[in-house]
């Protein structure tokens, strides 16, 4: 699904990602941990195509396609989804058309018919009932005036329609409480289980959600690079004894 | 004899009664009389120098709606007269060449003026606003531009409100937004507050950059080609500045015109 070969990433002239490899194959849960500043959002961002990120070399191979030199979105639109750890405020910008036009852009890069407005409404409705989510950020301007859990709310509806083959979830835990975490892993797992070969890449800190999302690999980025990979294990063995006491700490802390 | 026709054209007069007077080939009044409300779109095509006069007589309310489209540029100055509780509501929304001036003198007690602009240019379009306001009684006025800037375009915009000793607890508000989407469009702003008082409050501000760009990115992060994320974005600001109409068939209406 996604190959990385040693990736190499600036931002603002500071290399962030050194040298980085990864293989996430077809089906497979991947889970990031490390401190922070060790690279973790540089990375999906720059697999994303950010325009802050500069690959200076290295590859990004998503299905046998180099996509390392993409826009955005052709990325996206290839099955590529970044749910973000702080989802942009759009003012101005219709939730509902937003993702009307978000849907059909990639009907449209597929060579699919676009749907109209009653064709739309009904995916959107089946998604909603789907998995329990209600209709009521759908009037508003797009993440305009959101809380932190309606915006990854509205990150998982996103999510549901545009359905990617590769979802990176970075962060989608933070801020959020018990219930809103389960709906996430509710909705992860649900597309997981409806077509297993899609992957998942999730950052996160904390236990909780790999509790209710069992990752087959952890890896602990440091300094840019993946400096230890192991199974569910190693993020519980992590959360017993703190990066510190694994001598992964931050070489700055 | 046939009454002269004015030298501008009003698409849509929506109350009526007291609509216009036709003065001379310089000057028409637009003026609604008291507790009446009354709006006007007025779409200027014409290259003309002239004269608006708004008057909205005590408890009334003008809407007034220009669309500017004149090719080479006309030239207005309006002059503005508001009563003891009335509300003036002005919208302009400019796409190609215009001078204006916008004279309105706050002399009845809450009488109000709200001015929302939209100066929307591309290729070497120029328009010139200075807006000249005078709070004598106690008064409000709220002024706001917003200003998408593309090729060689250019704008200056001089807002200038004085809030006299008479005027105590007024308000006066001005800002304006800029957004340059070319290296050779152009911007002068000049948002001006001379205050004789106390007791007040007042605001401006001036703004000025780029479409933002984890706006456009976050867009094309869901499938939306760069393009697209940015005619979204724009046409956003655009809609915010129709939206304040305040009167969604009318928006619409006005959206066709632009």
């Amino acid at each position: 699904m996604l190959k990385i070969e040693n990736l190499n990433v600036e931002i603002n002239g500071k290399k962030i990602l050194k040298d980085f490899n990864i293989d996430i194959k077809d089906g497979e849960i991947h889970a990031l941990m490390g401190v922070n500043g060790a690279g973790k959002s540089t990375l999906v961002k720059a697999i994303s195509g950010h325009y802050d990120t500069d690959i200076t070399s290295g590859t990004i191979t998503y299905k046998d396609k180099d996509i390392t030199e993409l826009s955005p979105d052709k990325i996206a639109n290839e099955g590529v989804f970044l749910s973000f750890q702080t989802p942009v405020e759009v003012a101005g910008v219709n939730n509902s058309y937003f993702l009307k036009t978000a849907v059909n852009a990639k009907k449209v890069y597929n060579k699919e018919e676009e749907l109209d407005s009653m064709e739309f409404m009904k995916l959107l409705k089946t998604k909603l009932k789907e998995y329990n989510l209600d209709n009521s950020l759908l009037k508003r301007g797009l993440n305009e005036g959101f809380s932190g859990g309606e915006k990854k709310k509205n990150e998982l509806l996103q999510l549901l329609l545009l359905n990617p083959d590769l979802i990176m979830l970075d962060e989608i835990d933070s801020g959020l409480d018990v219930d809103a975490i389960k709906s996430v892993a509710e909705v992860i797992n649900g597309m997981l289980k409806e077509d297993a070969s899609k992957s998942l890449l999730m950052i996160t800190h904390y236990d909780r959600l790999m509790e209710l999302i069992k990752p087959d690999f952890v890896h602990i980025l440091k300094d840019g690079k993946i400096v230890k990979t192991g199974d569910y294990s190693l993020a519980l063995e992590l959360d017993e004894k703190g990066f510190a006491n694994l001598g992964l700490e931050d070489e700055k802390a | 004899m046939k009454k002269p026709e004015p030298i501008n054209s009003i698409n849509k007069v929506e109350t009526l009664t007291n609509t216009y007077k036709y003065i001379n080939n310089d000057t028409t009044i637009y003026e609604v009389q008291e507790n009446e409300v009354l709006t006007i779109i007025d779409v200027i095509d014409t290259d003309y120098e002239f004269i608006r006069e708004l008057k909205v007589n005590d408890n009334a309310t003008l809407n007034y709606i220009k669309i500017g489209k004149s090719k080479n540029s006309s030239s207005i100055k309006y002059i503005n007269n508001i009563g003891k509780n009335a509300t003036l509501n002005i919208a302009f929304f400019e796409s190609e060449n215009s001078k204006n001036t916008v004279e309105t003198k706050l002399t009845n007690s809450n009488s109000s003026l709200n001015i929302n602009a939209l100066i929307d240019l591309k290729d070497d379009a120029k328009v010139e606003y200075n807006v000249l306001t005078n709070h004598q009684n106690k008064s409000f006025s709220d002024i706001k531009f917003r200003n998408l800037l593309g090729g060689k375009s250019s704008a200056k915009l001089n807002m200038f409100s004085i809030v006299e000793e008479t005027a105590s607890f007024s308000k006066a508000f001005q800002n304006s937004q800029t957004i340059l989407l070319s290296d050779d469009s152009f911007i002068s702003v000049t948002p001006h507050l001379e205050i004789l008082i106390d007791e007040l409050e007042a605001s401006h501000g001036a703004t000025c950059g780029d479409l933002d760009k984890d706006s456009i990115y976050y867009l094309q992060s869901r499938g939306i080609s760069e393009d697209d994320a940015k005619k979204i974005v724009l046409d956003a600001i655009r809609d915010e500045v129709v939206a304040s109409v305040k009167n969604e068939q009318l928006s619409e209406y006005i959206k066709g015109l632009l």
